[in-house]
């Protein structure tokens, strides 16, 4: 387990994409990262167009970084949150391969973390008031439910995507702690999700934290496993702070989506 | 036409000099639906078993792998605009790039479908 604390948007990104980079499916322990977000961020799905999503031009006056993940899905405003990164092999949760699968595997520590906060989580494929539509690409990601989001009430808390490279899972997630999006409108080109909340709309109002220690205790009860404290190797942070400046910090990754 | 097949579970359906590309059934199972493909430039150079494109399903965004090292003829511009093909038909309108090999020694290294049923049992 490693908790970064809060990072700007592309130090956050690199150090997610050197994880992934850095792990050996052979020898390395599955990976849980903690982190947050300052100053607050845009992050865009890997195949989003940016100009579809975000005002380029006043988020450059307004000082909000927008940075391009490696991961799927639509764009997320990270602000008042708690972030998790996993890098896992599917040996190392029960041989589960399937993309839909994993995310039930993997999401289940947030479920249990929601429960023992005295929320009455469910996936949305489990989730008597889903919206009918579940599986439809949307510009932000709070906005789009996939079968296993997380609904609260009925309405979506937080949003996660993959990656998949070389056989491994890589997973990260957003996890509002503040409803937020309002902080966003300006800078957003479409209209704002109606079914998104954050804990504190969801009657939970929490230190970043009281969260934290939640998501841990949850994780580890949730897949059997201890974890242990770490923090990045000299492998990772070299690599991390190259592809910061290399590509978090440039417009062709960020904007166009061009691999360096 | 002559399939081969990656442990990754792309597949080449061999066609003179140059082949299609595309992912396996099994792939699309595990993938779930696809909503997005990227696929590369007509021209560029690839190698084999480095990535060739890219898919989105599920909010995962996948790697897919060159099955052989050469040249990119063609992308199939219908998965761009429709990347459900890519679930309903993976092996035949769902292939994804034409690619002129550039060595056929490594066809030896890609299993035939045989050996791919056999591939895919032993990993359930």
């Amino acid at each position: 387990m490693i908790d970064t604390g809060p990072l700007d948007g592309p130090s956050n990104m690199a150090l997610d994409e050197a994880l992934l980079t850095c792990f050996d499916p052979g020898n390395s322990l599955p990976l849980l990262r903690i982190y947050g977000w300052s100053p607050p961020a845009f992050s865009l799905g890997r195949f989003q167009k940016p100009e579809e999503v975000v005002d380029l031009e006043g988020c450059a006056r307004a000082g909000i970084p927008v940075v391009r993940r490696v991961t799927g899905g639509g764009c997320i405003f990270h602000a008042e949150e708690l972030t998790y990164s996993i890098v896992c092999t599917p040996g190392q949760i029960s041989d589960i391969v399937g993309v839909k699968e994993s995310f039930r595997r993997l999401c289940g520590f947030l479920l249990l973390a929601y429960r023992r906060l005295g929320l009455s989580p469910a996936f949305a494929v489990d989730s008597l008031d889903r919206p009918t539509r579940l599986g439809e690409r949307t510009p932000l990601c709070f906005a789009g439910t996939e079968e296993y989001d997380i609904l609260v009430g009925g309405r979506k808390l937080g949003g996660n995507a993959q990656r998949r490279s070389r056989g491994l899972i890589f997973q990260h997630g957003s996890i509002p702690l503040q409803p937020a999006l309002a902080q966003a409108q300006p800078y957003l080109r479409c209209p704002l999700p109606a079914g998104a909340a954050s804990l504190a709309e969801a009657g939970v109002p929490l230190a970043q934290e009281t969260l934290k220690e939640q998501l841990l205790v949850s994780f580890e009860e949730h897949l059997g496993i201890s974890l242990r404290s770490s923090t990045p190797g000299r492998e990772e942070t070299e690599i991390a702070g190259q592809l910061r400046e290399t590509k978090y910090c440039n417009d062709s990754w960020n904007l166009a989506g061009e691999a360096a | 036409m002559d399939y081969y097949f990656t442990k990754e579970h792309e597949w080449l359906r061999l066609d003179g000099q140059s082949g299609l590309v595309g992912i396996t059934a099994y792939a699309v199972e595990q993938l779930g639906d696809i909503t997005f493909v990227e696929l590369p430039r007509p021209g560029r150079e690839a190698k084999q078993s480095e990535v060739l494109c890219a898919v989105e399903s599920v909010k995962a965004a996948s790697d897919i792998y060159a099955p052989v090292s050469g040249r990119v003829l063609a992308v199939n511009e219908q998965v761009e605009s429709g990347p459900e093909i890519v679930n309903q038909s993976p092996e035949e309108e769902g292939w994804l790039v034409r690619i002129e090999l550039a060595d056929p020694g490594e066809l030896r290294s890609l299993m035939n479908r045989e050996q791919y049923r056999d591939y895919l049992e032993g990993l359930s």
